[in-house]
């Protein structure tokens, strides 16, 4: 039997979409697999809690971690004793520094996840980075057996229906600059509104940026808003806990997608863009150059008059668009879920009895 | 010596767009500077919204607030100042002249260091009312300009309208005229064939 542990199993998350991924490609190869999990949530078949898994758990059985929080003392004091084979999965941890000034109660969570992370050399079998970045982080803390396994991505979903409303509103002449992502300081959301600023200024007066994403650290979405407010940079455009067909929408009116995320363990919405045919330019940290290759631009400063410069290479370039369409569209291939399940039931063989 | 980075890390855009982002000019502004001496201040105004029972801005677009989610969100923020207004009574002061209120302040802050403790969470307080004004203030200028502009939508389809009556007007006179002339053209004409008629008797 292969059980994944998933701390929260929460729906459309990139992480959530992945250990159902895995469960359904698992039956497909008539693999008995559950899902354990902590906390209760949405209702998926398969699913069990902590406590019945503690009572089912064999030795020829194999347990899967997700790992991108801290779990709680209770679970993580109990890993070791568990008689089976352990994989972590490796999504990375936000460092703690960039919530200091806004929420010292997650920055205090971050750092006892780093904690967690370094006793965990001693208690998996083998440890998967979903980018190359993890999987250096993992080999650099002393695990064993570092392998990568790009996150699984839901590609079917992408082809539902958009929010048509909003696609009309948005398709008014206006050039739309977009990112996703949770409104958090590593995601340096004030990096793409001085960038923003700068192009609305310089080339473009009739644009517009759209910034998606829960906006719970209310005091850095204040901030964020606050700013735009003081400054009169005009049209910034922030949603917060929007439908799936309204994100569909956005990506499909976007005419460039712009991250300055400084750090990223493997940053989905760069591969989201690339499905939607809109080009990206994104900071170069961490897992961002790993997963974007060549389907995007990738740079190294910041300075925003340097990013509109770029900005408005690529929106006015018709030919240097074609061109990384083109490339995105090879970059796409590596990401292929059906490849990568393949080669992580191979992987999961070795360790399986 | 130490070279200078390159601004695309991507070998293949570099070539292409390197000489682009190294001639653009420096901005003139310190975004970054002017970030960090903002506030992080905000109220939660779904959050109240969602207390006093009214629906949250459901607006796709920011730029394009509708009256009616407005008037809610000031309702919110009505909801809050009231939420608050006792201690607006507390640190309220009668109209004094600025100096005294400096003394004033500077003796509290000097002498009763106790109730700094007090005074720090009302003024506090205070600012927090300060903002849910200015936010209302936009929002109320916002329902002033679209009322404006509705009105200014409407006068036009007004004049429209009288226009094309005008036109309609003159045509139901051309109509009119031809309908009355048709008619004395066929009176005449049955009066000929009745003469006719007679003189043949």
């Amino acid at each position: 039997m292969i059980y994944q542990y998933v701390h929260s199993l929460k729906k459309g998350d990139a992480i959530g979409n992945e250990v159902v991924a895995i469960r359904e490609y698992l039956l497909n190869c008539r693999i008995d697999n559950l899902i354990v999990k902590f906390a209760p949530d949405y209702p998926q078949k398969g699913t069990i809690f902590v406590d019945e898994f503690e009572k089912k758990v064999a030795p020829g059985d194999l347990l899967i971690v997700h790992y991108a929080w801290v779990l709680p003392d209770v679970i993580w004091k109990k890993m070791k004793a568990f008689p089976c084979k352990k994989i972590m999965i490796y999504h990375n941890i936000t460092p703690g520094e960039f919530f200091a000034p806004y929420d010292k109660k997650t920055a205090k969570a971050s750092a006892a996840a780093r904690v967690q992370l370094s006793e965990g050399a001693r208690i998996f079998d083998a440890a998967w980075g979903v980018s190359q970045y993890n999987a250096d982080e993992l080999s650099a803390l002393g695990y064993k057996n570092v392998d990568v396994l790009p996150l699984l991505i839901s590609f079917p979903d992408y082809q539902k229906e958009p929010n048509r409303v909003l696609m009309e509103r948005l398709n008014d002449g206006y050039t739309n600059i977009f990112f996703v992502g949770r409104m958090v300081p590593n995601k340096c959301f004030e990096d793409i509104i001085f960038a923003f600023a700068e192009y609305k200024k310089q080339y473009d007066p009739n644009s517009r940026l759209i910034l998606v994403g829960n906006d719970d650290l209310k005091p850095y979405v204040y901030k964020l808003q606050n700013f735009c407010r003081d400054q009169n940079i005009k049209d910034v455009l922030f949603r917060a806990h929007c439908p799936f067909s309204d994100i569909l929408a956005y990506y499909r009116s976007a005419d460039l997608f712009l991250c300055m995320s400084e750090h990223e363990g493997f940053c989905v919405p760069l591969l989201e863009a690339m499905v939607f045919e809109v080009p990206v330019m994104a900071y170069s940290a961490c897992a961002v150059p790993d997963t974007l290759g060549d389907g995007g631009i990738c740079f190294t400063d910041k300075e925003p008059s340097k990013v509109a410069s770029i900005m408005h290479a690529l929106l006015t370039d018709e030919q240097l668009k074609t061109a990384m369409l083109e490339n995105q569209k090879k970059q796409l291939q590596r990401f292929d879920p059906q490849i990568i399940l393949k080669e992580m039931l191979e992987k999961i063989r070795k360790y399986q009895d | 010596m130490s070279e200078e980075k390159p601004f695309i890390k991507n070998a293949v855009w570099r070539e292409q767009l390197e000489s682009i982002a190294q001639n653009a000019e420096p901005s003139s502004t310190d975004y970054k500077k002017l970030f960090e001496e903002t506030d992080n201040f905000g109220v939660d105004v779904k959050s109240i919204m969602g207390e006093i029972g009214v629906q949250p801005d459901s607006g796709a677009d920011n730029t394009e607030t509708s009256k009616s989610e407005s008037m809610d969100t000031i309702g919110a923020y009505i909801a809050h100042a009231q939420r608050i207004e006792d201690i607006i009574s507390v640190t309220h002061n009668p109209p004094t002249s600025p100096l005294r209120r400096t003394i004033k302040r500077t003796l509290l802050k000097v002498l009763c260091w106790p109730t700094r403790r007090y005074l720090i969470p009302q003024v506090n307080f205070n600012t927090d009312i300060v903002r849910a004004n200015q936010e209302m203030l936009v929002l109320l200028a916002q329902i002033n300009k679209s009322d404006r502009d509705s009105a200014e939508e409407a006068r036009q389809e007004l004049k429209k309208a009288n226009q094309q009556m005008e036109k309609m007007r003159e045509r139901i006179e051309e109509l009119e005229e031809k309908i009355a002339f048709m008619e004395r053209v066929a009176s005449e004409s049955d009066n000929k064939t009745a003469d006719a008629a007679e003189e043949k008797t």
